[in-house]
């Protein structure tokens, strides 16, 4: 076979090689454009359709001008800081965290977050290691939070005001 | 934990980025120098499949060529003049390498290179012929014999050249090589060859003529003398004392002797042509800081720019600016010995630039390129290597190696009907080594077409009796007069 | 798991299907392209051949349907592109191969089935990756008692100067492979467990905090084992790839650059220690700082290998064009010195992209879990597989001294084939792991919500 006719061939492998990583690139990048994962929107629907349509025109209806406040009742030497809910509040003893609680041990690094889906105040646990209660119940995924509800991280206690 | 896995994924990114950065040195920046070093085998390997043209001598005789070989690699080289061509062709091995003509111009012979690039040239691409291509070289088989001949036995080394142009015409060391065996494909003979070769008495393998220097003894006085007038050192009124020897400033226990003992001086001409120790010992001197920059001109401390590869070794002479700290070097120098070690090559070129008006040409073999036809396809051009001293100069120079050959230590060289301009030399070696025999000249003094350069080493066939005038001189004028002189059959 | 895939799934795996016929198509197109180069016709076995490939990904391709359907879509086809460039390479080898350099795609073949088998049974064993945390301390042992084996007389087995490998039968294995897997596994486990107590100092030393040496040692003495063992072995490039993990899984569970500083410290150290003490690696200095001196001797192989990159220069040789031969250990250590023959450097670029893409979708799936285990062991395999690319590519381009280890799914080698697979379906398992844990969470949150809203 003519030398010249492998190196056009040649050329043509290569090419192909990077259509390949090309290609792997875009089916990277179609994943991370929607959202971080595509799909929690679709199924989002999916699972609130049976309930009611109303699902999924409810939080806009909700009043978005009243916030959430979360108020530090225990331990003594912080009570009543305030935090405001705003997308989402993480709580934790490090220094990134929104909420940091340096001076109890019980708290991991980064312990739980409180965050809004639509106008409504959820807590879930980052796998902390000593948990987070709701009103003295270990909460195991993301739980609505209401008026007066008290959680605790640790030894420290907040309580949701409006 | 999601901060350290970016930045752990930032450092592999970074990592990557590294290798690609050298694969690009590699692969684009030093590519060409990586697939060139004579160790990497590559090129030798594909070349050795491939159709290569041949390479003629200027008497078209046939110096390589390649033959069918009936094994794996289907040709096999083979250089008809074997040893005698050798340092100069050099050849072809897949396992020692490639040097000389065909590795200078292996891409001409492969037809690799071509001058330009035409339709034909992509449909051939395509279909995958390659049109090879012949090297015309401006070496002389006749005269290669020639001195073969007249070198016989000694060591040494005889370098003709045409001084307007640079062309090589003749280049003979002895001893040399037989650079058959070499092309075999068997690598265990091949080595035991090429091992033998580089451990044999006199080196054969060792092109002397452009890779070995030597102390140039009074042949470098040509070099001092363009130096000195050019610098206005020796009006037409100077006068050199008569002496045995000159005392040397910062060596008083070792002053320059004349040769045998005798005493010498006088004008500038009688001092040359007598080559007079004393007087040229003092020129160097009074040249000073200035002779270093002098010998530059003439292509000393430099590569030549030859094209047989591996190409040859720079000459050699004392440091520049180092005259206040070393002053009999420069005294030695004067007279061609101490710091000045030269190339036969170097010396050639020394009288091609008298003989051509102070102007050095490139030193080449290669003339021309010849398609599969025969056909000229490209020519090698002559070029300009460097001017070495301004015309004027020069002549004044010429006319002293003029005398030299007609009345001086040089009168073994002279030809019938034909002016020579020559310059001899017994260079000193080890105290227990005999000198090394040189003679520089070229002829017709008047249009100079050849320039030569002739050295015995350790006084060849005549022992510690050896003497430019008498060993070399006479090698040289057996060639001028070949070539020169009508009627002179080999 | 549910009977019907998720939106998610479905997209996943059509994407790896029509990727993978891609790096088939690549991969088929390089073979044949090697044979064009030696005649004019088509390979006589390439209807075989072709069915081979395609079989062998689709029993990867359905497995992954059936056992973890939302796994990552880009590691499979990526393994095939890598695991098909390096059977080429290797094939293109084998066709001038010698009695000292015997031919061994037949081998490296059969190596892929195994591997892909293995890839399987991984996934089809370890249905969660948490499940492997809880038997960390399992894995020490068995991590250390992989290293050791080969210093078992009879068993073990001295090749190229390396004790490495056992010997069963006719065949060799190299279980320090897998050993980096366990281990991994291992300190990943540990790391969670610990990393509270590890990244805040109790201890004061001058201005640093130091963690309390007995959460420390447990750590710090498997490794200190295993790179003692390694050295043993002279097995340079192991020991280096197990120090840059270890310090780079630390350094994500923490944060704390103080283990930075120290593990640079400690590796520092130990250069320095080896270098005094082995002739074999003041040989590997010497080489890497001029592999000309000696070109023909120790500097041989390296120098080879940069001649194929020079020869090969920006485009290549041309598949079957080249001599890449001469090259010594051309199959394993070496290959990439071969690809940089025959495909240039656009080809070399090319598989370093294909590395870069492969080791960014672990540690994508390092970032897209929300189990600390799985982060931390996804990142480490990730490591694994960045760092190891880096020090042969590193070492045969001169970038880094030379260690012997393979290049990930290139290199032929069953034991390094085998380990990687088994890193490929642990981290498929982890990205199965944490799609679904998104959208069990999503519908839980879409679930909540719409309780919610018929009660307002």
């Amino acid at each position: 076979m003519p030398e010249g006719v492998l190196t056009v061939l040649k050329f043509c492998f290569l090419a192909l090689i990077y259509l390949f990583l090309f290609r792997i690139v875009r089916t990277v990048l179609a994943e991370l454009r929607p959202a971080k994962i595509p799909v929690p929107e679709a199924l989002l629907a999916e699972a609130a359709a049976p309930v009611g349509t109303a699902a999924a025109s409810a939080p806009s209806k909700r009043d978005r001008s009243r916030h959430w406040d979360l108020v530090i009742v225990a331990p003594p030497s912080r009570v009543g800081e305030t935090y405001t809910v705003d997308e989402e509040l993480t709580v934790g003893r490090g220094a990134g965290c929104a909420v940091v609680l340096p001076d109890d041990t019980f708290v991991s690094q980064v312990h739980a977050r409180v965050f809004t889906r639509g106008s409504d105040p959820y807590v879930e646990d980052l796998g902390s290691t000593n948990g987070t209660t709701l009103n003295g119940e270990a909460i195991t995924e993301p739980t609505r939070l209401r008026r007066g509800d008290r959680v605790q991280f640790g030894e420290t206690v907040m309580e949701l005001v409006r | 934990m999601n901060v350290g896995i970016r930045r752990v994924g930032i450092a592999v990114v970074v990592l990557m980025m590294l290798l690609v950065g050298q694969l690009t040195y590699l692969q684009v920046v030093d590519a060409k120098q990586l697939s060139r070093d004579p160790r990497n085998h590559r090129d030798t390997l594909k070349d050795l499949r491939a159709p290569r043209g041949t390479i003629i001598s200027e008497d078209d005789q046939i110096l390589a060529v390649s033959k069918p070989s009936h094994d794996e690699y289907a040709l096999q080289r083979e250089y008809p003049r074997g040893a005698l061509t050798s340092q100069i062709v050099g050849y072809q091995s897949l396992v020692v390498g490639t040097t000389g003509l065909e590795r200078t111009y292996n891409d001409v012979l492969t037809g690799r290179s071509r001058s330009k690039l035409g339709l034909r040239d992509v449909v051939d691409l395509l279909r995958g012929t390659n049109r090879v291509g012949n090297l015309r070289t401006s070496l002389r088989v006749n005269v290669q014999l020639k001195a073969k001949e007249a070198l016989a036995e000694q060591r040494g080394s005889v370098v003709v050249l045409e001084p307007s142009t640079g062309r090589i015409v003749a280049m003979y060391s002895n001893p040399t090589f037989d650079p058959q065996p070499l092309t075999g494909h068997a690598a265990n003979p091949v080595q035991q060859y090429f091992n033998l070769l580089n451990k044999a008495d006199g080196n054969p393998a060792l092109p002397r003529a452009y890779r070995e220097i030597y102390p140039p003894g009074s042949t470098f006085k040509v070099v001092t003398s363009t130096a000195a007038i050019d610098a206005q050192l020796v009006p037409a009124d100077r006068r050199f004392p008569t002496n045995k020897s000159l005392p040397i400033p910062q060596a008083p226990n070792n002053p320059i002797n004349n040769f045998g003992g005798s005493s010498c001086g006088g004008d500038f001409l009688t001092v040359f042509t007598t080559s007079c120790n004393t007087a040229f010992a003092q020129l160097g001197l009074d040249l000073g800081n200035q002779f270093a920059p002098a010998m530059q001109k003439f292509g000393l401390y430099q590569l030549p720019p030859l094209d047989i590869a591996p190409g040859a070794v720079a000459s050699t002479g004392p440091a520049f600016g180092s005259f206040d700290q070393n002053k009999p070097r420069f005294a030695l120098a004067g007279i061609g010995q101490g710091d000045v070690f030269t190339t036969p090559l170097q010396m050639a070129l020394v009288a091609s630039a008298i003989a051509n008006k102070g102007v050095i040409m490139k030193p080449h073999v290669g003339v021309a390129v010849t398609d599969d036809q025969g056909k000229l396809s490209a020519p090698i051009k002559d070029q300009v290597w460097r001017r070495a001293t301004s015309e004027a100069t020069a002549a004044a120079v010429r006319d002293l190696m003029i005398n030299v050959v007609t009345s001086g230590t040089g009168t073994a060289a002279q030809l019938p009907g034909i002016t020579v301009a020559g310059k001899t030399g017994t260079a000193q070696t080890t105290p227990d080594k005999n000198p090394h025999a040189w003679f520089i000249a070229f002829a017709p003094a008047e249009a100079p077409r050849y320039a030569i350069a002739v050295i015995v080493e350790n006084g060849g066939s005549q022992g510690g009796d050896a003497t430019g005038g008498h060993l070399a001189a006479p090698i040289a004028k057996k060639i001028l007069e070949y070539l020169l002189v009508p009627g002179t059959a080999p | 798991m549910s009977g019907t895939p998720s939106a998610l799934a479905r997209f996943r795996r059509t994407r790896e299907l029509s990727l993978g016929v891609l790096a088939l198509l690549i991969t088929a197109g390089g073979y044949v392209l090697l044979a064009l180069s030696k005649a004019p016709a088509l390979p006589a076995h390439v209807w075989g051949f072709l069915g081979a490939i395609v079989g062998l990904f689709a029993c990867a391709h359905i497995a992954v349907r059936r056992l973890a359907p939302r796994a990552d879509a880009t590691l499979l086809p990526i393994a095939a592109l890598l695991l098909g460039i390096g059977f080429i390479t290797i094939s293109r080898l084998d066709l001038n191969a010698k009695k000292l350099d015997p031919a061994v795609g037949p081998a490296q073949a059969v190596w892929i089935a195994v591997g892909i088998g293995t890839f399987v049974l991984t996934l089809a064993f370890v249905r969660h990756a948490r499940s492997l945390a809880h038997y960390r301390y399992t894995f020490l042992l068995l991590g250390v008692a992989a290293l050791l084996v080969p210093l078992v007389p009879g068993l073990g087995a001295q090749i190229n100067g390396a004790r490495l490998w056992i010997r069963i039968g006719g065949l060799t294995f190299q279980p320090g492979e897998l050993a980096k897997v366990v281990l991994v596994i291992f300190f990943a486990a540990y790391l969670v467990e610990k990393r509270e107590l590890l990244s805040s100092g109790s201890r004061r030393l001058g201005r640093l905090y130091l963690p309390d040496p007995k959460h420390l040692g447990p750590l710090l003495v498997p490794w200190g084992v295993a790179i003692l063992i390694m050295v043993q072995q002279k097995d340079l490039g192991s020991s280096l790839l197990f120090f840059a993990v270890f310090v780079a899984m630390l350094y994500i569970a923490t944060l704390r650059s103080a283990y930075l500083l120290a593990g640079a410290t400690l590796f520092a150290g130990a250069v320095t220690i080896a270098y005094q003490a082995f002739s074999h690696v003041q040989e590997r200095v010497s080489v890497w700082i001029n592999p000309w001196r000696d070109a023909q001797g120790q500097g041989y192989q390296l120098t080879q290998s940069l001649f194929a990159f020079g020869s090969g220069g920006f485009a290549g040789r041309g598949i079957g064009l080249g001599t890449p031969n001469i090259i010594p250990v051309n199959r394993s250590d070496f290959i990439f010195a071969a690809i940089g023959e025959e495909l240039g450097l656009i080809g070399t670029v090319a598989v370093i992209g294909a590395f870069l893409l492969l080791v960014g979708s672990a540690f994508r799936i390092a970032l897209q879990s929300e189990r600390p285990f799985s982060q931390l062991f996804a990142a480490g395999l990730g490591t694994i597989l960045g760092v190891q690319s880096f020090v042969i590519i590193g070492g045969v381009t001169r970038v880094i001294p030379l260690t012997g280890v393979t290049l990930p799914f290139v290199s032929y080698g069953g034991s390094s084939l085998i380990a990687n697979f088994v890193i490929l379906a642990l981290l498929m398992r982890i990205s199965d792991e944490s799609a679904a844990d998104a959208e069990a969470k999503a519908a839980g949150a879409a679930r909540l919500l719409a309780i919610e809203s018929t009660h307002a």
